[in-house]
């Protein structure tokens, strides 16, 4: 018969439990931390709703509508944020930042081409490729941020082939769509960087959990041990001072015997987890 | 009746150990031993305490009140000249016994075999002769 080592067996269940993560791409944030991207995402599309609103109303020609009309979404969605910070769900603050991204992209198509017409140094699609990358920063999980990411590139992209007519696409966006891809390629790469980085945090944590349970056990066996060791002691030297006296009865003294050597060997199992302990001196 | 003095003295807050081995020191060795249960029973017998040859001490002697490593440093402090061995549940996780034991301090852990408990006893008093 073998002596089996609870310690050991426990590790590997648990390793085989938990395991390590199975890929970057699948790491949810925590709630909260879900929770605060969001808002600052939104809080970001209102404030560039803002700034959008100031520019149009610069350029004769160009509708404040949409921007409006977004600010206000944005505005609403905040009040949502603000409202519901005690209870923070990682569910909902996706559909949030799904429905800010919708509403920013919306903005953009339908005002892109007007800037694209009447105003004179019109950047290509500024606004697009820093919504890539604000995307990569803040959004609150890895497909709901490369979504957000092809969203802002893609429409982008068929707006310019497609609606762009050839003289605008000449006189302002010659270069595009390249710079484009390469923000959109940037907040890819940001964005995998990202939620890399939490696995990692993730990863660091639950070993560490892990290593504070197994100590947790480890002290339980060792103290198991301490309490067990001096009525040991004490049946090994009755055995030993039977075994040597005028009228011992063998068989009964061998059993004892056997059973000793059985409580030794799970002793020195014990024992061999203990010795991985990190003793504190005041103990 | 004049008593000898023992040549061994056995520190542990276990009753029944403090029955058991002198009767197998003496059993075995022929040797006196005396059993204390704690550091203050040592502190009321220093004379006898320090002319030992051998001191058994256990670590662990309880709550609120001094181990075996305090009652080692006690021996230390008052000249002891015989040989000390620590005999405890889990010794070398301590970090103060594993640095006596670097300092020549024998170490038996619990549970031991009789016999290697005698061995080491008598190792002990030849070397402290």
């Amino acid at each position: 018969m073998t002596t089996h080592d609870p310690l050991a067996t426990w590790d590997s269940a648990r390793r085989g439990r938990s395991g390590p993560a199975t890929g970057f791409h699948n790491v949810h944030l925590s709630e909260r931390d879900a929770w605060l991207a969001t808002t600052i995402a939104v809080a970001f599309h209102a404030l560039g709703m803002v700034i959008e609103i100031a520019l149009a109303r610069t350029i004769p020609g160009v509708s404040t509508k949409s921007a409006g009309i977004s600010a206000m979404v944005a505005l609403l969605l905040l009040v949502v944020l603000l409202i519901r910070r005690k209870t923070p769900s990682v569910r909902l603050a996706s559909v949030i930042y799904l429905v800010t991204t919708v509403s920013v992209v919306t903005v953009l198509l339908l005002t892109n081409l007007q800037f694209a017409v009447l105003e004179r140094n019109w950047q290509p699609f500024q606004a697009a490729k820093l919504g890539c990358l604000i995307a990569a920063m803040v959004a609150p999980g890895f497909w709901i941020g490369l979504l957000s990411i092809l969203a802002y590139f893609f429409s982008a992209l068929l707006q310019f082939e497609l609606f762009f007519p050839p003289e605008i696409k000449a006189q302002v966006a010659a270069s595009e769509p390249w710079p484009m891809l390469a923000f959109a390629l940037a907040g890819v790469l940001a964005l995998v960087y990202r939620f890399r980085r939490v696995q990692l945090e993730q990863e660091v944590a639950r070993i560490q959990a892990d290593n504070f349970a197994i100590r947790q056990l480890a002290y339980a066996f060792l103290n198991i041990r301490d309490l067990m060791n001096t009525p040991l002691q004490v049946i090994d030297l009755s055995v030993g001072l039977l075994r040597r006296s005028n009228d011992p009865n063998k068989l009964i003294i061998d059993c004892i015997d056997h059973s000793m050597h059985r409580l030794r060997e799970i002793n020195a199992v014990l024992v061999q987890h203990e010795r991985e302990i990190d003793w504190q001196a005041e103990r | 009746m004049t008593k000898a003095a023992a040549r061994i003295v056995f520190l542990d807050d276990s009753e029944d150990l403090r029955e058991l081995v002198p009767i197998l020191i003496e059993s075995l060795l022929g040797e006196k031993c005396r059993s204390f249960c704690n550091l203050m029973e040592f502190e009321d017998h220093t004379e006898e305490v320090l002319h030992a040859r051998v001191a058994i001490l256990d670590i662990n002697l309880g709550p609120n009140v001094p181990d075996g490593v305090e009652a080692f440093r006690w021996l230390m402090k008052h000249g002891f000249q015989g040989k000390v061995l620590f005999f405890t549940g889990h010794a070398r996780t301590n970090p103060q016994v594993a640095l006596a034991e670097k300092n020549g301090v024998a170490i038996l852990e619990k549970p031991v075999h009789p016999d290697i408990l005698i061995s080491f006893v008598k190792r002990a008093l030849n070397e402290a002769a």
